[in-house]
């Protein structure tokens, strides 16, 4: 189109010979230096840099920045009355509106590039996420093309100056505000679709976080464009002799109408058509907005099984901007498994009683479950996200547990013991055990006597059995039943107590005691440990133990920055290690020094491992740990019984995953106050400075000093 | 060469153009003549392509306006009524940035060359907005013409400008018509008279009459108006020998003198002067007398346009 050229031409000039531009992009540096130093300032000490920072802040500046740029465009023109001319000269208004626009939009592209004094600093002083800047950068670029052309629809709808800065200004706040739409408007799908239709609804939780989305490209490309339309139509007007107050501009009124609505119906099926396809360019050093090869792992897994997944999520309207970084996440996993897992959101205020078939616990809880042959969830199957760093990782976890869902089986023995596992109260073990239950472990009772007596086995599909709370030995026939199944790579979780009947359990006459020092290299001694300085509410309590280290099983407890995770035991029998084991073994808790017993044994808990026929076995001299009193509180009870049955089957290992590393790793910013005092004075006072000098100079050297300046 | 043919242009419901046709050759300069609302503006915003016509069809330099509204307008300068400009720009650069958006070839070159023509060669530095408003409105010529058009159209470029610099732009608009086609629009009729090879008068979104200055002062006055002071001979007697002398239509005392109308198509002026001659008086004053637009129209349309505007 002939004209372009020419009319942005004009308007570059216009901004670089005009004084206010010159202070426009003054009170511009100023603003983010101010905004930069600020952020600066707090990394040095405590927050971690964030790069998006001053486009964020930009963000809310260019509702007034923006329309200031704008304002004169079509305005002036109409009321100088050059609109007349420029309306007769042989170009279309299609040129003189793009004009305009790439002028506004070079000249705020060349102030955005001025701001970039701040992300070398950034480079010079640390290493910050550059893809993450240039995703913001990119971001509020195509956010402030829209402001302008906003700006400049105003600009062509009145010949006041003021009153197009004015409106274009209230419209910003409005499209800026209703960001936050949530806070005020209770229904889900309308706070969502005002969010849809804001500005920074399209910047905040994309662009500014590092993820670029081919969907918001369209949308401030779309707002771009309908906004160009619109101000074309409003300069058509000026040849129909007014904005529709005549009966023939009404009739122009007609077709602008009809044009907008068939452009933003265009606009709108391709921004639709883009947040489907889920375009996404992750600009994170961490791809953190990508699939992990993990993640692709388990996504694998997830289309051999070939059964459909049903991610559900439920957020009220006031959480509805994790919702959009939480679906940002999980689209991926829709897009990977060609729309196997799909998605599907809820609104936990409105819809109640799925909330409560979730048992949704807080706002913006997410779960997987299978969907059953008519589509629908299946609730038996409903697996928890957890809400931990990474969302990625808390999905696929949630997503291997579904697919684990009855590989692992922990068979209680019930034969000798007092343990029901059939309670499902959610209290202390059983608590635990529903706990099992939900990360896809099935528990079941086996009776190790009863097996014997009729001649079977312990079932193949059995991961582990616990035996706890043993009231008496195993019949002959119960052990052989035991050792078979540990013989064949079994895997058993072994408690005994102080027991002072006729017939203890683990005595030294226990032909079980000898079958696991024989095999295993650990047994039970007749002996008792018992805490002096335990001042957990009896004489016979211990918790002052070491874990050892490198075991996984006491990974999680007895962490010093948690007290709660500490474990506590009740009057403990000891545990025996053979220096010289048959297999691996070693001890998971030892005593303190300040532990005494009737003999000197430190051990409390045993671990070991035949790496050949793959049985496991844990020893603990205590089976009240994991009773219902004891397991919840301390809490390293229950984290000690769980990683012991992660550890047994194989669990745990089928979960590990490299973390992604967003929280960690972020790079402090060291700098003495002394070059933070000069970056400031560079910043703030320095180049705001030294633009309106040189806005000052260029006038005074074109036009001299008696300039009428206005 | 301008033509337009039966062209109307409406408002809503108002006609502001109904059934206009003329035509301007090269070389010449057409004047549009009429009152304030006539449809002078509208008719040069039509031939000028700011906006459509409601009907009839007009050609600027052979191109229709609206179905090849491009070419029409790359072939016209335009003057607005309301003096264009860009006050934050230089003078050169105002007039630049017309002739780059005509796609003039050597658009500086030409600027240069428009503003020497209206004589602002040495305010080229200058702000717009530190200019005279005849200085803006020569610079409004300025860019008229910086693309060498075929066809000037000019509305009111008079109004509005001090005495001294109004014949300037009258003198500027008479050489314009050696090698342009001019359409000139005025509300003053000596104007008029004085700058346009022909008139076409408007009222009312009509065509009242066209022709030479010479032709309407003749088919419309019905005849000069004459101012004449005698000395030597009565009142009365004065009155009756102008009123019988050869070619007098009527006479009328007005003051100290006398008003005499003479027949249409006939100069009375010896006539008069031999017949106070002979009666021994002398005629110390004989003078013209301009019509003002008002009379002309209470003369072409009588009395129906007396409630128009
Ligand atoms: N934009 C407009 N909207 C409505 N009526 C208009 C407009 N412009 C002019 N008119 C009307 O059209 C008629 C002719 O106006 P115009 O062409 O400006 O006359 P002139 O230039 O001869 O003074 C007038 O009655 C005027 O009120
Ligand atoms: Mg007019």
């Amino acid at each position: 189109m002939r004209g372009i050229g020419i009319v942005f031409r004009r308007e570059m000039a216009a901004y670089f010979t005009s004084p206010i531009a010159y202070l426009i992009a003054a009170a511009f540096l100023l603003v983010t230096a101010l905004i930069f130093n600020t952020n600066l300032t707090l990394s040095v000490t405590q927050n971690p840099v964030n790069v998006a920072e001053v486009p964020n802040a930009l963000a809310f500046f260019m509702i007034f920045f923006g329309p200031v740029l704008t304002m004169r465009l079509l305005a002036e023109e109409a009321r100088e009355g050059t609109m007349e001319l420029l309306l007769t000269a042989p170009v279309s208004e299609w040129a003189i509106v793009v004009g305009k626009f790439f002028g506004a939009w070079a000249y705020y592209s060349l102030l955005l590039l001025l701001t970039l004094v701040y992300q070398v600093i950034l480079i010079l002083a640390t290493s910050p996420e550059v893809g993450q800047a240039v995703s913001a950068y990119i971001g509020i670029w195509l956010y402030g093309g829209a402001v302008l052309a906003i700006g400049l629809l105003f600009s062509a709808l009145t010949d006041s100056q003021a009153l197009a800065a004015f409106l274009s200004i209230a419209v910003l706040t409005l499209l800026y505000l209703g960001e936050a739409a949530g806070q005020i408007v209770a229904n889900l799908d309308l706070a969502a679709l005002i969010r849809t239709l804001t500005l920074p609804g399209h910047y905040v939780g994309s662009f500014a976080v590092g993820l670029v989305r081919f969907e918001d490209i369209v949308f401030f490309s779309g707002v771009i464009v309908i906004m160009l339309y619109g101000a074309l139509r409003a300069l058509e007007s000026h040849r129909t002799g007014g904005l529709g107050f005549k009966a023939r501009g009404l009739r122009s009124l007609g077709g602008t109408v009809t044009g907008l609505a068939v452009l933003i119906v265009m606009v709108g099926g391709v921004y639709v058509a883009s947040a489907n396809a889920a375009i996404t360019l992750d600009m994170t050093e961490s791809r953190q907005y990508s699939l992990s090869s993990e993640t692709v792992a388990v996504l694998n897994r997830v289309e051999q099984a070939n059964r459909e997944i049903r991610i559900t999520g439920f957020y009220s309207a006031e959480t509805i901007g994790y919702r959009q970084l939480d679906d940002a996440i999980a689209r991926l996993y829709e897009a990977e498994t060609d729309g196997l897992i799909t998605r599907e959101y809820h609104d936990p205020t409105e819809n109640v009683t799925l909330a409560e078939q979730f048992n949704v616990q807080i706002d913006g809880e997410l779960f997987v479950s299978y969907l059953d042959e008519a589509g629908r969830v299946d609730f038996s199957t409903v697996r928890r996200v957890n809400a931990e760093n990474s969302q990625e990782r808390n999905l696929s976890n949630a997503i291997l547990r579904l697919l684990d869902i009855n590989r692992f089986q922990i068979g209680f023995e019930v034969g000798s013991s007092n343990l029901d596992p059939e309670d499902t109260s959610d209290r202390g073990i059983s608590g635990v055990l529903n706990g099992l239950e939900a990360n896809g472990i099935t528990t079941r009772a086996i009776n190790l006597n009863q097996l014997g007596a009729t001649g079977l086995d312990v079932p193949t599909e059995v991961t582990a059995l616990v035996l706890t709370e043993m009231r008496e030995p195993l019949s002959d026939l119960g052990l052989r039943v035991f050792q078979r199944y540990l013989d064949r790579g079994g895997r058993a979780f072994i408690l005994a107590d102080a027991d002072f009947g006729a017939t203890p359990f683990l005595s030294a006459s226990d032909p079980l005691n000898n079958y696991l020092w024989e095999a295993f290299g650990i047994r039970m001694a007749d002996a008792v440990i018992i805490d002096g300085l335990s001042n957990a509410g009896s004489e016979l309590d211990i918790l002052s133990y070491a874990t050892s280290d490198g075991s996984t099983i006491t990974d999680r407890i007895n962490n010093p920055e948690n007290m709660s995770s500490q474990a506590l035991f009740r009057i403990t029998r000891a545990v025996e290690i053979n220096p010289d084991p048959p297999v691996q073994n070693g001890m998971v808790i030892a005593t303190s020094p300040q532990s005494y017993g009737e003999t000197n044994f430190e051990n409390v808990a045993a671990w070991a491992n035949n790496t050949t026929t793959g049985a496991r076995v844990i020893l603990i001299g205590d089976s009240n740990f994991i009773t219902n009193g004891l397991v919840q509180n301390p809490q390293g009870n229950g984290i000690l019984f769980t990683d012991g049955i992660t550890w047994l089957t194989g669990f745990g290992e089928s979960l590990v995953f490299a973390p992604q590393a967003r929280t960690t790793n972020i790079p402090t910013v060291f700098l003495s106050t002394q070059a933070l005092d000069t970056i400031a004075l560079v910043t703030v006072v320095i180049l705001p400075g030294l633009v309106v000098a040189f806005g000052l100079g260029v006038r005074w050297l074109r036009f001299g000093a008696t300039t009428n300046w206005q | 060469m301008i033509e337009v043919e039966n062209l109307s242009r409406a408002y809503g419901n108002a006609t502001a153009l109904d059934g206009v046709s003329f035509r301007a050759e090269p070389g010449e300069v057409v004047g549009l003549l009429g009152p304030n609302g006539a449809g002078k503006t509208t008719t040069m915003r039509i031939l000028t392509g700011f906006m459509p016509p409601s009907g009839g069809r007009a050609r600027v330099a052979g191109h229709d306006v609206v179905r090849d509204s491009m070419a029409a307008r790359a072939s016209v300068g335009y003057l607005p009524e309301r003096t264009p400009i860009y006050p934050d720009m230089t003078v050169e650069g105002c007039v630049t940035f017309w002739a780059e958006l005509r796609g003039v070839k050597r658009p500086r070159d030409a600027a240069r060359e428009a503003l020497a023509a209206v004589d602002l060669s040495d305010r080229r530095q200058s702000l717009v907005r530190n200019l005279s408003k005849g200085m803006r409105q020569r610079l409004g010529l300025a860019q008229a013409l910086v693309h060498n058009p075929p066809v000037v159209i000019l509305d009111e470029p008079t109004i509005g400008i001090d005495p001294a610099q109004v014949i300037e732009v009258r003198q500027t608009v008479k050489d314009l018509g050696k090698g342009h086609t001019v359409l000139f629009s005025t509300h003053i009729l000596t104007e008029a008279e004085q700058v346009c090879d022909r008139v076409v008068i408007l009222n009312q979104g009509k065509v009242a009459a066209h022709g030479t200055p010479e032709q309407l002062r003749k088919k419309l006055f019905g005849g000069d108006r004459l101012h004449v002071q005698i000395n030597g001979i009565k009142g009365d007697a004065a009155l009756k020998l102008l009123r019988e002398a050869t070619g007098v239509a009527a006479a009328e005392a007005d003051g100290t003198g006398f008003l005499v109308r003479a027949k249409p198509g006939v100069d009375p002026r010896t006539h008069i002067a031999g017949a106070v001659q002979r009666a021994g008086g002398l005629v110390v004053e004989m003078r013209p007398i301009d019509l003002t637009l008002e009379d002309i129209f209470l003369n072409l349309v009588g009395a129906d346009s007396k409630g128009g505007g």
